[in-house]
């Protein structure tokens, strides 16, 4: 299960893109180069295609298409998405066209769907010429019109996006009520919802792993207090015996970080989106995370994306330049380019460069030392 | 300005603006800097700089300092092992940049 294709037209920061996707692929850019948004593009169809979402909610939880269109788009300006994928062995294509109405409502210009060159779904069809009104929703969201792509309405709902911030997992008031939130607001919850067998030996796994990354941890265990509230506690090793327990609000940030990266890793066979896994990380806990995502890609054949600034994580010699995307800003817009299609990063790669030394200075702002004169008096 | 961007290897962040100071009185726009951490990374890494010479113009500003009499005899010796063409071209520069570019501020 895997997206293998994405073109884009109009979105964000990305006047086009065209690049194929493997199934571990890094993006790399400067900062405020679209990085999230373009990984925000796999959010968008996974909220279209969610029971609690749909095209309307998903375009409005990102302030409507006026903030999603490129503002270099020009007389052409429908925002397009199209993305291949392979699902079970079968190759699905899907485009969704987009713009608003006077009404500043979202309304599809195209939609089609195709399986194996098989074209499933083209839009807008006879009904949607009869009732306009139809094209406010795309029929990913319409269980009575997908009957025969189902498979890519459940792909899309699969896929998971990660970015935790280790504070909103401490903070359990702020984030009670939220559901599959991806700053890791419901984490507790989440574990909670696994089944018991699956969790307890989930919770074994990751205490093995994070063992490496912190020695004294000797356990984790899942229990709720007084009020219900889902609390992860660790043993630490101590001299005293039960004297090391900890609850997650004493965890470090790193801690709580890697053991939410080790538990998405885990959870689930969709595509995984990550935001700079790299955050709050010992440099030679990153250098491995290329690594683990290999071995589970391997064994799992889960498609990873991620988007990451660290040049640890890109030393890793096992990255091929195939999947590197990397992300240049221009005047209007930013491109979107494999690293293996840069001659010069071609050849740099061939003189026996890493992938971190011949990629990251492109990403490198072109005045950075001006930010050292900041301290300095005006 | 409207020549290829000439990409910049160094050995420090002191080097990477003497490298732009340079362009810049050239009137030549300047491409990816390469910051290396000191002279023996940049060393280690003058065979794929030189690769990829072949392809775009770069600059690549190096202290002599005592490892040989002269450029092309420091070139000579960086790309010892390397291929048999060199797409890089040396020019004669003081032994030490750094020096020279405080003596001109």
């Amino acid at each position: 299960m895997q997206i293998t294709h994405l073109k884009l037209e109009n979105w964000r920061n990305f006047l086009h893109v065209d690049v194929p996707l493997k199934k571990r692929m890094f993006l790399v850019g400067p900062n405020a180069s679209g990085k999230s948004n373009l990984l925000d593009v796999f959010r968008f169809l996974r909220d279209i295609a969610d029971d609690q979402g749909g095209f309307q909610s998903a375009v409005q939880t990102r302030k409507g298409v006026s903030k999603l269109r490129s503002l270099h788009a020009r007389r052409y300006s429908n925002i397009v998405i199209d993305v291949a994928m392979e699902i079970d062995g079968k190759s699905w294509t899907y485009r969704l066209e987009f713009t608003q109405d006077n009404n500043r409502r979202a309304i599809v210009k195209k939609e089609t769907v195709a399986a194996n060159g098989r074209c499933l779904l083209d839009r807008p069809n006879e009904q949607d010429n009869q009732d306009p009104e139809l094209l406010t929703q795309t029929h990913l969201e319409q269980i009575q019109a997908n009957k025969d792509f189902r498979e890519v309405v459940d792909f899309f709902k699969k896929i998971r996006y990660l970015h935790i911030i280790p504070q909103l997992i401490r903070d359990t008031d702020r984030s009670s009520g939220k559901q599959w939130s991806p700053y890791g607001g419901d984490f507790l919850e989440q574990l909670v919802r696994t089944q018991e067998k699956t969790l307890k030996s989930r919770l074994r796994r990751i205490v093995a792993a994070l063992k490496v990354a912190v020695p004294n941890l000797k356990e984790l265990e899942l229990n709720r207090d007084d009020r219900g509230t889902p609390h992860l506690r660790g043993l630490f090793s101590h001299w005293r015996p039960d004297a090391g327990w900890q609850l997650e609000d004493q965890f470090s940030d790193g801690t709580l970080r890697l053991l939410g990266l080790l538990w998405g890793f885990l959870d689930g066979a969709a595509p995984l989106l990550l935001e700079e896994p790299e955050l709050s990380l010992h440099y030679a806990v990153v250098r491995h995370i290329p690594g683990i995502l290999a071995r589970l890609s391997r064994r799992t054949g889960r498609q990873i994306l991620l988007s990451s600034h660290s040049a640890e994580l890109l030393s890793d010699p096992g990255i091929d330049a195939n999947e590197v995307l990397l992300l240049k800003p221009t005047r209007e817009d930013t491109r979107v380019t494999v690293a293996a299609n840069e001659i010069e990063i071609g050849r740099l790669l061939e003189g026996g460069m890493s992938i971190a030394d011949a990629v990251l200075p492109w990403t490198a702002p072109p005045i950075v030392q001006q930010l050292t004169l900041f301290g300095d008096a005006p | 300005m409207n020549s290829l961007p000439v990409n910049v290897a160094v050995e420090g962040n002191s080097d990477e603006a003497l490298a732009r100071a340079l362009l810049r009185e050239c009137e030549l726009p300047t491409g990816v800097v390469y910051v290396q951490k000191g002279k023996d990374n940049l060393d280690k890494k003058l065979k794929a700089f030189n690769q990829a010479a072949n392809h775009a113009p770069w600059l690549v500003l190096r202290d002599l300092d005592r490892d040989a009499a002269c450029a092309p005899e420091l070139w000579r010796y960086c790309l010892r092992n390397g291929p048999h063409t060199w797409f890089c071209e040396s020019r004669f520069t003081p032994p030490n940049p750094g020096c020279w570019r405080t003596e001109n501020a």
